[in-house]
């Protein structure tokens, strides 16, 4: 319980040991370290001289202490003696699975429990990460894609509007000069 | 041109962490056989923590079993991530990790299925299981009832994290830094997790001593 030494760095001389009921839950817990007998003798001593000073510390060890006693008496229940036997149970009808059903179980364990003891949920934080990532990916390859459509549509567009004004170009050459042989023909008689 | 030495089988690359105590070690190992498909060696560690695992799951499900079923799912997982397990860290810490996530998911599902159902019936439910028999007389079985079903009682009004962080520091004796790896939280949050959790009990279980 070395992280709990913090509270006895004396801070001046009138109080050497400040009451640890006076700092945060999480250094206050030096007492419960004591009521379990976790903390070691020398500090199980300095602890000791600052209850004999202080009534609330007193006061809370006792509480405590018969909080811990209460709690051994809350006994489990015996376990049933079928219990091995559905589990091997299971891991066989698991095993006779098909691979990709055990594959897919098996990476979804990993996601939510971890294969090491400190490696689950390591993945939750990747995910907002991974959100952002696919999103700028997004957003830096729209643009590139919009040119390359209008690169992929601009020119056959342009190639249908000539063929087309060429289209009409030849049928004008050929109305004009259907005109014109009109025009030949009418002004002939006269 | 000397020989290379001789390289571990995989039972024996172990994490330095695990190393330390000789316990871990074996669990550890145990679980790398598993890994190698030693089955036997599963049978070694179901043995060993099977009652630490239910008797914990009891605690925070008050149903036996519901317990056992959870436990079962426990133990299920561990088989399945035996491809995939490293021993990065105490194996006792990834086993109840696994077995806090279940029952606080049971809890959570069940709180919500339950819906507008009351807390009391379902204590007097699992308080039918607790009489014991050994106890000789009425009045004995009588205090000893009483007792234990305050005690209970205290126990399951606990919020689920702090009644969780309190059996496994009470019950399992886990190191402040093992309750963090299996809630999945800080070393400073699960001490003062477990400093309300003990004054919620503190005033609850307060007339025990007159």
């Amino acid at each position: 319980m070395k992280e709990n030494v913090s509270w006895m760095t004396p801070t001046h001389d009138k109080e050497p040991f400040p009451c640890p009921l006076s700092r945060s839950e999480s250094e206050a817990g030096i007492l419960l370290d004591y009521c379990h007998r976790k903390l070691d003798a020398h500090r199980t001593a300095i602890l000791e001289s600052h209850l004999r000073q202080c009534p609330a510390c007193q006061s809370f060890a006792s509480a405590q202490s018969l909080v811990w006693r209460a709690l051994d008496e809350y006994e489990a229940m015996p376990i049933s003696e079928t219990f091995d036997r559905r589990l091997y149970a299971r891991i066989e009808a698991e095993e006779q699975r098909p691979t990709w059903v055990k594959w897919c179980d098996g990476l979804w364990n990993r996601l939510t429990v971890g294969g090491t003891a400190t490696g689950a949920w390591l993945w939750r934080p990747a995910l907002p990460v991974l959100a952002c990532l696919l999103v700028a990916i997004g957003l830096y390859f729209r643009p590139s894609f919009d040119s390359t459509q209008q690169s992929l549509q601009g020119p056959s567009t342009d190639t249908t509007l000539q063929a087309e004004q060429i289209e009409a170009a030849l049928e004008d050459l050929e109305m004009l000069r259907d005109l014109g042989a009109l025009d030949a023909g009418w002004q002939r008689p006269m | 041109m000397t020989p290379s030495p001789p390289q571990p089988s995989p039972a024996e690359r172990v994490h330095p962490n695990v190393v330390a105590a000789g316990n871990l070690e074996m669990d550890a190992q145990l679980m790398l056989r598993v890994r190698e498909g030693c089955l036997s060696s599963f049978a070694l560690l179901l043995e060993r923590h099977r009652s630490a695992v239910i008797h914990f799951l009891y605690r925070m499900v008050q149903n036996q079993a519901v317990a056992e079923e959870l436990a079962q799912e426990v133990f299920l997982r561990v088989y399945r991530s035996r491809q995939s397990y490293e021993p990065t860290a105490k194996f006792t810490t990834w086993l109840f990790r696994i077995a806090t996530h279940l029952a606080l998911n049971y809890l959570r599902d069940e709180r919500h299925e339950r819906g507008q159902e009351s807390l009391d019936s379902q204590l007097i439910e699992g308080l039918a299981r607790q009489v014991p028999d050994r106890l000789p007389t009425v009045e004995q079985c009588l205090i000893g009832d009483v007792r234990r079903r305050e005690i209970q009682n205290a126990i399951q009004q606990l919020p689920d994290k702090q009644r969780a962080a309190v059996l496994m520091h009470k019950y399992q004796e886990m190191e402040y830094s093992q309750i963090a790896a299996a809630l999945g939280c800080s070393e400073s949050a699960v001490k003062s997790l477990l400093f309300r959790a003990y004054e919620n009990l503190r005033t609850k279980l307060a007339h025990l001593a007159c």
